[in-house]
């Protein structure tokens, strides 16, 4: 074997295994769940688990299916609730961030109260907003916008204060204004920490619609499973946890997909790194 | 705003942007810098006075410490000093005069514009016209050897290549000022040295006025007509070297002995740093 053919064969390997690992990042996790469904339909075959006490994957499958209509709406609720308490809060929480990047007073006099006010259990709070705004949207977006609110806050501060000064005087040797200054500058280095934090709070808002249906309700997912989780209709209870789970993953990636968009340079930077 | 090359007639005083023009003279006037340090006032600066001919090349050297930043930055506008002031072109420094180009240490490249689009942010924030900005970054990177790397991002040169096109970002509104802060300080000893044969080149074609702070003496040497020497105790100007040297210059300037002298000269006054 020459020199050459050695190399060669070194580089095929080597592009061999990159093949492999895009394979494996995309098709094992969904060949773990597979076989997690598997075990489970056979061990509630073959115990003869009755559908009260575990329903099979099937089962399940089924429930979503009859119920399609009802289940449907609920998704359409629940989401609803998420995404708007999601984007208020973030709608809230930059503003605020950017005002304390600017304003050391602000910072100093609100973060310490934002960050106690953490430590107030949403759970606790979540009856008295459904005895102030009502069993329907308004207590569950509040709900969900609570919880929220603060990893977006969070990350936004921490990602406005990784702006290089140098490049802040580089650009105000240029003669920029203020706002240049924030949108050349500032804004896109804040930004892959900010879609960080994002990203946490779009898990979080969904929990938070959920506690607010838990607490009182008239529709949505959250409601329907304790609807049926009292009537014992465990495959309806799984359906409605399936369908939260897409709810909260397909909300995650919507955010992952706007983040390539928005901040490609980012991405690609975690993407070297691997 | 048209843009002119070379240095013709100025009229109608300084204007902003692409402009030539005459170039213009720096006064550092009587200026101190201090700052609260444990309770006692320290200074970074005490009572330096500086004059800059028009298009001359002075660089600033010392140790770590002595203020040399400071003053740079105190020129820029983009700090004021406790007390004194600095005139440029006989107006004082209110805030970071017109026609001024700006290099750090580090190249303070935007990770997400390319090369072309980072060059191109001076005529952005400078509201300039963007076709003759784009033309004049174009001649820019032809000569700084980076034409086929135009659409790249930052992350994909290296550093030289980095440093490079922050050189075009400084110079392409063709500024009568420059204000260089150890731009080649991150630099390996060769590429190092290729920058420095770039700045004089493209300083050569039309001379700016430099102010140019560095700690090598080597490089101060080689690129100015007058090096200041700085000692780090008071943030005074201890002397004031010409360098009588031919240009352009190369490497085997070096080993020319007015060369050797104006090193040596600088060397003496950091010697006793070390016992």
């Amino acid at each position: 074997m020459t020199e050459g053919s050695r190399r060669y064969g070194i580089a095929s390997r080597k592009e061999g295994a990159a093949r492999a690992t895009v394979l494996g990042r995309w098709a094992l996790p969904w060949l773990v769940i597979l076989v997690v469904l598997v075990v489970w339909q056979a061990v509630v075959a073959i115990g003869h688990v009755p559908d009260f006490v575990l329903p099979s994957p099937t089962a399940v499958l089924h429930s979503i299916w009859y119920n399609q209509s009802e289940l449907w709406s609920d998704t359409l609720t629940t989401g609803g609730e998420t995404l708007a308490g999601l984007a208020i809060s973030v709608a809230i929480a930059v503003p605020i961030a950017v005002g304390f990047s600017y304003s050391r007073l602000l910072e100093t006099a609100v973060y310490p109260l934002v960050v106690a006010s953490q430590a107030v259990p949403k759970l606790a709070i979540a009856p008295l907003f459904i005895l102030w705004f009502g069993v329907g949207f308004q207590s569950k977006l509040l709900i969900a916008m609570l919880i929220a609110f603060f990893p977006t806050l969070v990350n936004t501060v921490a990602g406005l204060a990784t702006v290089p000064p140098e490049s802040v005087y580089l650009v105000r040797s240029m003669g920029a204004s203020e706002w240049q200054i924030f949108v050349h500058v500032r804004m896109p280095y804040a930004l892959p920490s900010f879609f960080a934090g994002v990203k946490v709070a779009s898990t979080l808002a969904v929990i938070g619609a959920l506690i607010g249906e838990f607490v009182g309700a008239t529709s949505g997912l959250g409601y329907t499973l304790l609807e049926a989780n009292a009537n014992l209709q465990l495959d309806l209870v799984f359906a409605c946890i399936v369908l939260l789970s897409v709810l909260g993953i397909a909300l995650f990636y919507a955010i992952v997909l706007l983040e390539r968009l928005v901040v490609p340079w980012a991405s690609q930077r975690a993407e070297a790194s691997r | 705003m048209t843009m002119r090359k070379g240095s013709g007639p100025r009229n109608g005083g300084p204007e902003p942007g692409l402009d030539g023009g005459s170039d213009i003279p720096v006064s550092v006037l009587d200026v101190s810098h201090s700052y609260p340090s444990r309770g006692a006032l320290a200074f970074a600066l005490s009572r330096i006075s500086l004059d800059i001919a028009p298009g001359q090349f002075v660089s600033l050297v010392g140790p770590s410490g002595c203020g040399k930043s400071t003053l740079l930055m105190i020129v820029a506008g983009l700090r004021r000093p406790t007390s004194g002031h600095v005139e440029i072109d006989s107006v004082p420094v209110t805030e970071p005069y017109s026609s001024l180009g700006v290099m750090f240490q580090t190249d303070q490249l935007l990770e997400w514009l390319t090369v072309t689009d980072n060059i191109l942010l001076q005529a952005r924030i400078r509201r300039l016209p963007e076709g003759q900005a784009r033309a004049r970054a174009e001649v820019l990177l032809e000569e700084a050897g980076l034409s086929s790397f135009r659409q790249f991002f930052p992350r994909q040169l290296s550093g030289g290549m980095r440093q490079r096109v922050a050189i075009c970002r400084t110079l392409l509104h063709d500024p009568r000022l420059l204000l260089m802060d150890e731009p080649f300080g991150a630099l390996d000893a060769l590429t190092r040295d290729r920058m420095l044969r770039f700045l004089q080149r493209t300083w050569l074609r039309r001379r700016a006025t430099v102010l140019f702070v560095t700690h090598s003496v080597d490089e101060a040497v080689f690129l100015s007509d007058r090096v200041i020497v700085m000692s780090s105790e008071a943030g005074a100007i201890v002397d004031d070297v010409p360098v009588v040297l031919p240009r352009p210059r190369a490497t085997l300037t070096r080993s020319q002995p007015a060369f050797g002298t104006a090193v040596a000269r600088i060397m003496s006054y950091f010697e006793n740093d070390d016992d």
